[in-house]
């Protein structure tokens, strides 16, 4: 396989070419496919209590209450009340939730990805059992789906999504592993249409 | 009709019927979204799973000792109102009569002057926990009419509620009434806030425990 | 009494009426005070209620009595210590009564008649019954007239009227579910004269004679509640001078007739005592002369002297119960069916919902360009 630099170029241009409506769109779409009955019931389950604010490093350094760790997911929390909620169709008739805009988004990737080392205390200590680390990770798949993660991680992920793995090699992916199979004496399933684990 | 009539009849079923629509359809509707099976090898034993999720529901009824001095106190005023406002709602003979007239059960209650007593520092309790909210940076940052409205409406019914009982403002029947119509806001509230967490709070959990359990983790 | 009344204005004063039956000056201010001081007023009304009553010529009181059953009168009549309630007859000159009266038919009627046009503008009327409209009046008739024309013509003259009982006060029994007479209160059917509800089913007899004689004595209404009960008897629930209070306070409850809880005195609330939402003076001046009344003689009350009582509410299922059913019934009704419609009808809509949520997501679908796949 050739141009995996060219290909990682191509991928890139796309998301820095967007408009902030599409990265806003691109994230909403991001979300709502990672969204499932788990993540919903933790997005439902906030009381907004502060306590996860309290186990959080960096709040605790800096005292800045947006560092509170479910705060980090708050447009995600907004866009699953307006687009995938059970009362969804009325947050959109009465108007009762506004939609995530672009500048919030920008905003957030310094929340989601400058403030949290996804230590998971946030998760032991919210007495409603969210697992807030859990939707941290939700939503930077999002971000990323937007093109707004760091580069260093967007290029990583690209390369991930495209070729099978992170980082760039010399021979294409697919013949390494036959070849890593052909020298151990396994066999590698290729292609196989009843798998449930793709690699 | 008079109002105390409309308030314990019509107003009160239709509160009830709202309520109990309203909390099926919330919860049967984020429940049916896609569970995304996790395909990973679990960690821990099937006991382990179903365990950790039962001992989850107790360990995070208080924080673990590393986190106890920042968060202890205002947990601590959390639990005690919600302490004051059970011990009132079912504790207290009338209210014990209206729910065994719709669930066919009665228990024993505590002295009605108990249980004036209960209100009132449940009431001191609701007013401090409006002023950490307000002053808090954290929860003021959080709070949105989801917070403000549903302290609101669990405040209207214990004014009302002591204030049928102290004969203050109005004839009795009237406060009766005022109180009684508030808690049918309060039944057709529940399902679109925060007060959901009622049901939510132990399956959230168990859930979460069990899901942290058979990745081998203990929570 | 009514006889001897019928000739009108040379009607001897209160004073010498009493002197004739043997109740000396002294008697009667003893009375008057003992009424005053019943309707909390200042201790120097008794004496002066006394004089203003003896010198003064007796006042006409007319009594309608329309769709009742006579235990108002019965209440009146019958009291524990005749020789203090009858005293309103020497006070009052009772004109007409059709209970009470000897005569009857066409003299008992003109004797009204002429009564009513020798003290137009002076005359109390007091009525009991309700007055039902149904059938153009048919269903109370008396000589010929329908209650609700005696009613208006007799109102015409009146210096006041009081309301005794419940049926007249509210509508009372006749006013109840389903109501097949067309039934109403005095209050609905006249509205330009003063009028005072003395309630109850039946009311109290010094209740009764209380407010007959502070009116007559001061020719003021007294102040009233906001149904146009007297306040000095309307003023208080039976709840809040009840002397099984204190049990209530405690929990202490009696869960069923005769029981242990019953036997020891507690609070009957559990057992249908509609106390709290009943303004009465019952548990104060109680009945028979302070012999007791219905919660001490272990019977919760059942909230006689209210709008509507008979429609609240059985009579043995506690005030706090939900009751959206009809009347009488002990609970409310059909409570699993109306909670099963409910979460029925919210399991559709959260399908509904989940179902249009997860169709948003596949149509959302990303492909691998990161634009969603489709439209």
């Amino acid at each position: 396989m050739s141009d995996t630099a060219g290909a990682l170029v191509a991928n890139l241009a796309p998301a820095q070419a967007r408009t902030p409506e599409a990265r806003v769109a691109g994230a909403m779409k991001g979300f709502v496919q990672e969204v499932g009955a788990l993540s919903a019931f933790r997005l439902e389950s906030c009381i907004h209590c502060g306590i996860c604010a309290d186990a959080c490093h960096f709040y605790i350094a800096t005292e800045d209450p947006q560092y509170t760790p479910i705060w980090k997911v708050e447009p995600f929390k907004q866009a699953y009340k307006r687009e995938a909620s059970p009362f969804a169709p009325l947050f959109k008739l009465f108007g009762l939730k506004r939609e995530v805009t672009a500048d919030q988004l920008e905003h957030w990737q310094h929340l989601l990805f400058d403030s949290c080392n996804m230590c998971g205390r946030c998760s032991l200590i919210c007495p409603m059992g969210i697992d807030v680390a859990a939707l941290i990770e939700q939503a930077r798949h999002a971000m990323f789906d937007a093109g707004l993660a760091p580069k260093e991680l967007y290029q990583k992920a690209a390369h991930q999504r495209d070729t099978g793995q992170p980082e760039p090699s010399a021979e294409p992916y697919l013949d390494q592993l036959l070849g890593i199979g052909k020298r151990f004496g396994v066999d590698i399933p290729l292609d196989n249409p009843e798998a449930e684990i793709m690699l | 009709m008079d109002l105390l009539g409309f308030a314990r009849g019509p107003a009160l079923k239709v509160a009830l019927v709202i309520f109990i629509l309203g909390v099926v359809w919330r919860i049967v509707g984020f429940a049916l979204l896609r569970i995304r099976r996790d395909l990973n090898k679990p960690r821990a034993s099937v006991f382990k799973f179903l365990t950790g999720g039962v001992i989850a529901v107790g360990t995070r009824s208080w924080p673990h000792p590393e986190f106890i001095a920042r968060t202890g106190p205002g947990e601590a005023l959390g639990y005690s109102y919600h302490l004051g406002l059970f011990a009132v709602v079912l504790l207290f003979t009338p209210h014990i009569i209206f729910l065994g007239s719709l669930f066919g059960i009665i228990w024993p209650g505590l002295p009605s002057s108990v249980i004036t007593v209960i209100s009132v520092l449940t009431l001191t309790l609701f007013l401090a926990v409006l002023f950490r909210r307000v002053t808090n940076p954290v929860m003021r940052m959080l709070s949105n009419f989801d917070d403000y409205f549903s302290w609101f409406i669990t405040m209207a019914v214990l004014v009302t509620g002591l204030a049928a009982t102290a004969h203050v403002g109005a004839r009795y029947e009237t406060l009766l009434a005022w109180h009684i119509l508030s808690v049918d806001v309060l039944l057709i509230w529940f399902p679109f806030g925060k007060l959901m967490h009622a049901f939510y709070i132990f399956p959230s959990r168990a859930i979460n425990g069990a899901v942290l359990a058979r990745k081998g983790a203990t929570s | 009494m009514a006889q001897t009344k019928a000739q009108g204005n040379e009607a001897s004063t209160v004073g010498e009426m009493l002197l004739k039956h043997g109740i000396s000056r002294r008697g009667f201010i003893q009375y008057c005070t003992a009424v005053a001081s019943a309707m909390a007023l200042p201790p120097w009304m008794g004496p002066a209620m006394a004089e203003q009553l003896r010198n003064a010529p007796r006042p006409s009181v007319i009594y309608l009595s329309f769709q009742e059953c006579t235990g108002c009168l019965e209440s009146l009549t019958r009291s524990f210590t005749p020789s203090i309630e009858s005293l309103i007859f020497n006070v009052i000159s009772l004109d007409y009564s059709d209970t009470l009266m000897a005569a009857a038919g066409d003299a008992a009627e003109a004797a009204r008649d002429k009564a009513m046009k020798d003290n137009f503008g002076k005359y109390v009327l007091v009525v009991d019954g309700s007055i039902p409209t149904g059938a153009g009046g048919a269903y109370c008739t008396a000589g010929g007239r329908s209650a609700v024309d005696t009613l208006r013509e007799a109102a015409k003259g009146a210096a006041a009227i009081v309301c005794v009982g419940t049926c007249s006060s509210f509508g009372g029994i006749p006013f109840a579910d389903p109501n097949p007479t067309g039934a109403w209160p005095v209050t609905a059917i006249i509205g330009d004269k003063p009028i005072i509800n003395v309630s109850g089913c039946p009311p109290i007899p010094e209740v009764i004679t209380g407010t007959l004689l502070q009116f007559v004595s001061t020719g003021r209404v007294p102040d009233l509640d906001e149904h146009r009960r007297p306040k000095v008897f309307f003023g208080n629930t039976i709840h809040d001078r009840c002397y099984r209070r204190p049990f209530y306070d405690q929990g202490k409850f009696a869960k069923s007739f005769d029981d242990e809880g019953a036997r020891n005195g507690w609070c009957l609330y559990e057992l249908g005592c509609k106390g709290p939402t009943t303004y009465n003076a019952c548990a104060t001046l109680k009945w028979n002369g302070g012999v007791s009344f219905p919660i001490e003689s272990g019977h919760g009350c059942l909230g006689c002297s209210e709008p509507n009582f008979w429609d609240k509410g059985s009579f043995y299922s506690a005030l706090s119960t939900a009751s959206w059913g009809k009347a009488g019934e002990t609970a409310p009704p059909r409570v699993l069916e109306i909670a099963g419609a409910a979460a029925a009808a919210g399991a559709v809509l959260g399908v509904a919902a989940a179902g249009v949520s997860r169709l948003h997501q596949r149509r959302s679908e990303l492909g691998p360009d990161n634009e969603p796949k489709g439209s």
